[in-house]
């Protein structure tokens, strides 16, 4: 909140100090050139090595106490960026799918990560999809939501309306919304009310994921943003991948053009496998949503 | 959170074997990609010896712990960079010239390239064969820094450059905007930028 004031405070100010610029002073000086733009062009550009990064995004219910890799993930979301061009999309995976994990037999895909951790879980989403993501994500749900209130909530517009007794009593009307850390939780795991069930909490998903990546590129030219951003990361990871690897893929999602974001769910039947209902992948579907991104992560049609 | 890092390892292996056979290195100082513990603390600063004014360079936002002399040796190389890239591809030179191949030496391999692709934006290479001088009115640099464990790991580098040009284009523009650095190695190098040029006058 004080934070909130204090942006605010320096805006105005800035404005201030902008306007009176612009009016004081004279037009034949440097300082006003310096104010004042007529024309303007605009370019960026990250280098990733590859060029195509792929990070498959792990939600972990995991309770307190629990070693958040030996549980099933909640959901699963891989995305895909390309730093030539700077698209994106993200390939949701419903969480049931039932599919071949290796080394363990035909189970829920979610049961990849209790069964092996993050390695055997990318693995699984490599066979159903086509592309083995760079890196896995794992993430609890509490530190999901404490992320997005640092970065100071998001903005999503939401297709449909839906609610959740538990989670969200009074729900989400359909439109656009400014979601805290908790209702973007909530609007991310939200299954029971919705018509198309897993499917479309997973649509639910990638709508929050792009509405934080909005946030990121919206505020990447603040000073220290993505500095903070990357260090309250580091506080709350448990990885080798060094800082300095954290600082690249930062600076590649703010700068990813959010008119080149693409997603699809890959579809599936229903089925009954030892008395647990499960999702049949549609893996034609999948395979051709893999086909589809992996040279420019870019999905054309679902 | 968790983070499967198994190609930042091979690329960081990769890295340090390359360094070992081009430079001639004995052993990787740094493996995590940030600055090594003791750099050349000699590296002169690029601002002694730019063309025209020198660039005026400050550490603004540090996140996480670097102790001052390690700040002043940051800003002397990062400017030095910084400095090579806007001499290089703007103030620098025999004008009328056509030729910017030089601008991007700095930038890594990739980084390089998308420039290039916006070399109108990212040097003079659309307005040099119909440009006789090139005067730098301002130059301003600002160091961002993410620092783990004393050691810079990330710069993000603010600038802005005031540029008079003069002969049969005439005009001056406002280049502006961030360049993201990380620790290659041997130097600090452009891996990513997001800048605007604006024509002011």
């Amino acid at each position: 909140m004080r934070r909130r004031a204090h942006n605010l405070v320096r805006a105005v100010v800035l404005g201030v100090v902008l306007a009176i610029t612009g009016l004081v002073v004279p037009s034949s000086t440097i300082a006003s050139t310096d104010a004042v733009l007529v024309e303007f062009k605009h370019t960026r550009g990250v280098d990733l090595n590859p060029d195509l990064v792929w990070i498959l995004a792990v939600g972990s219910d995991a309770r307190p106490g629990e070693n958040m890799l030996r549980v099933r993930g909640d959901a699963l979301q891989l995305v895909g960026m390309n730093t030539k061009t700077g698209a994106a999309t993200s390939i949701g995976i419903p969480r049931d799918s039932y599919v071949s994990i290796p080394g363990h037999g035909s189970d829920r895909i979610n049961a990849a990560l209790y069964y092996g951790g993050p390695q055997l879980l990318g693995e699984a989403v490599g066979n159903l999809i086509g592309i083995e993501p760079d890196y896995v994500f794992v993430t609890r749900f509490p530190f999901f939501e404490n992320m997005v209130d640092d970065i100071g909530g998001i903005d999503v517009r939401n297709p449909r309306s839906f609610y959740d007794p538990y989670l969200k009593p009074n729900g989400f009307d359909a439109g656009k919304h400014h979601l805290n850390g908790y209702n973007a939780m909530a609007f991310a795991r939200i299954r029971k009310s919705l018509a198309g069930g897993d499917f479309d909490r997973s649509a639910n998903q990638q709508i929050v994921l792009k509405g934080i990546q909005g946030t990121i590129a919206r505020r990447a030219h603040e000073r220290g943003f993505i500095e903070s951003g990357v260090m309250t990361v580091l506080k709350h990871l448990h990885t080798s991948v060094p800082p300095a690897e954290l600082f690249r893929i930062a600076q590649a999602v703010a700068q990813v053009d959010p008119k080149q974001i693409t997603g699809c769910v890959v579809q599936g039947g229903f089925a009954n496998v030892g008395g647990a209902s499960v999702v049949t992948p549609y893996v034609d579907q999948a395979r051709s949503y893999g086909n589809q991104a992996r040279n420019d992560a870019t999905i054309e049609r679902c | 959170m968790f983070l499967t890092p198994a190609r930042a390892v091979r690329a960081a292996l990769a890295t340090c074997a390359s360094l070992v056979l081009v430079a001639g290195l004995g052993a990787c100082s740094s493996d995590d990609g940030s600055e090594p513990e003791s750099g050349p603390e000699s590296a002169p600063s690029s601002t002694e010896a730019a063309p025209g004014i020198p660039t005026k360079s400050t550490i603004g936002f540090v996140k996480g712990r670097l102790k001052p002399d390690r700040r002043k040796q940051l800003r002397i190389r990062v400017t030095k960079a910084i400095d090579q890239w806007l001499d290089a591809a703007y103030v620098a030179g025999d004008y009328p010239r056509n030729d910017f191949s030089d601008a991007f030496k700095p930038f890594s391999q990739g980084a390089a390239a998308l420039a290039k692709r916006d070399k109108g934006l990212m040097s003079n290479a659309d307005v040099g064969d119909r440009v006789d001088t090139v005067t730098a009115k301002a130059r301003r640099l600002r160091i961002d820094v993410l620092a783990d464990k004393g050691k810079a790991a990330g710069v993000t580098a603010r600038v802005v450059l005031l540029l008079e040009l003069d002969g049969e284009v005439r005009r001056t523009d406002r280049i502006a905007g961030r360049l993201f650095l990380g620790y290659s190695g041997s130097d600090w190098q452009v891996f990513g930028y997001d800048v605007k040029r604006g024509r002011v006058a």
